[in-house]
């Protein structure tokens, strides 16, 4: 050990530690000095002794997992930290996430959602309907606007029969809708 | 601190240790302890620190040196101050990684408030604070040789720099402190040799 602070080291025996003529740069060296042995005063013995008998225990030991302190918010905690381990969940996350968004997109293309079926049936028959009461009002007259209603219900009824297939409940419903007009 | 160790004794002293002789291993730690502590010391002004820091180094030496990772060879010192340079290091990034978000004027408060209880002069108190104005790789030339009390040999083998550039980095960084000091110690230029001066007023 080198505690000898005349020197600059071994071969460099006959320089002096601080070579400055100029007396401003030796004063920083000597305030230098003062502030490392400040600091070094600041180890105490009883902390030095802590550390010595914290230490001791791993002499012999193998050599533990490495660790650095991560900090959860404010809180200092000696976690493990594997860059391997964190890449490979990462991974994993990516890669589950793209699966299911790919399952969900095959599965909305492969089957139409009630909303479109309902979509293509009214847009059919209401194209119909409404060009039948467009030419309704343009060529009759008020009094027989009833007896074309009339007509026009039963046409659309039969339609929708049709359409939907043969159900009584409607029929009825037809039937006393026709009755009260 | 205590005695230190002399270069005859470290080898057999290290030999007991590695055999896992807690009283070798306690002299040891008093030996180069204070040392590592004031590296730390240096940086983080914070005495819990640079203990849990000196810790830390003490404790990666114990392992590696019982586990047959290193074998003396008369370098014992600059690898023990390499550990704990990296030590430092890692503690300086880390705190870096960690900013924290000050509400206006606060940082003000937190310039102008004292560190920690200290018994420093003035004088040291300013040259603390001047040494935060140097370059990290200047500041550990700085510290090595001051608070670890490294030769200029030690620490080229320590840094890995030719013993050359240690001695022309650490002249600049004197050279810097003293630049800043007299800018805020304006009696240090009255200390300064009547040569300096009239070179100085020859310049203007």
């Amino acid at each position: 050990m080198n505690n000898d602070r005349t020197t600059f080291g071994d071969g460099f025996a006959n320089v002096p530690e601080t070579p400055y003529e100029d007396q401003g740069l030796s004063r920083i060296d000597a305030l230098l000095a003062q502030a490392g042995a400040a600091d070094r005063s600041a180890a105490a013995p009883f902390r030095i002794d802590r550390i010595a008998s914290a230490t001791a225990s791993m002499l012999g030991e193998a050599p533990p997992e490495i660790s650095v302190i991560a900090h959860i918010g404010d809180t200092p905690s000696r976690a493990p930290r594997h860059r391997t381990f964190n890449g490979m969940r990462l991974a994993a996350a990516v890669a589950l996430t793209l699966s299911v968004g790919a399952a969900v997109m095959a599965l909305r293309s492969a089957s139409p959602t009630l909303n479109d079926e309902t979509a293509i049936a009214s847009t059919v028959d209401a194209t119909t309907d409404l060009d039948a009461l467009d030419a309704l009002f343009a060529d009759a007259g008020v009094d027989s606007v009833r007896t074309d209603a009339e007509a026009l219900h039963t046409r659309v009824s039969a339609d929708t029969t049709a359409y939907w297939g043969s159900d009584e409940l409607f029929g009825d419903a037809d039937a006393q809708n026709g009755a009260s007009l | 601190m205590s005695d230190p160790l002399d270069s005859d004794a470290i080898a057999e002293v290290l030999a007991q240790a590695a055999r896992g002789d807690a009283a070798a291993w306690r002299d040891i730690v008093r030996a180069y302890g204070p040392r590592v502590f004031a590296l730390c010391q240096s940086r983080c002004r914070d005495p819990e620190v640079s203990e849990e820091v000196t810790q830390s180094v003490f404790a990666t030496v114990a392992v590696k040196m019982t586990s047959g990772e290193y074998a003396e060879r008369g370098r014992f010192e600059s690898w023990l101050f390499r550990v704990a340079m990296n030590r430092v290091r890692d503690l300086m990034r880390r705190n870096r990684r960690r900013p924290e978000n000050l509400a206006d004027g606060q940082l003000d408060q937190v310039r102008a408030a004292p560190e920690r209880p200290t018994n420093d002069g003035p004088e040291l108190a300013l040259l603390r604070r001047a040494m935060e104005h140097l370059s990290s790789a200047d500041r550990e030339i700085i510290e090595l040789r001051h608070h670890a009390q490294m030769g200029f040999k030690q620490m080229s083998e320590v840094l890995n720099e030719p013993l050359g550039t240690l001695l022309a980095r650490h002249h600049r960084a004197l050279k810097k402190l003293r630049e800043i000091l007299e800018r805020d110690m304006p009696d240090m230029q009255e200390k300064q040799p009547a040569q300096r001066r009239r070179a100085e007023e020859t310049r203007q």
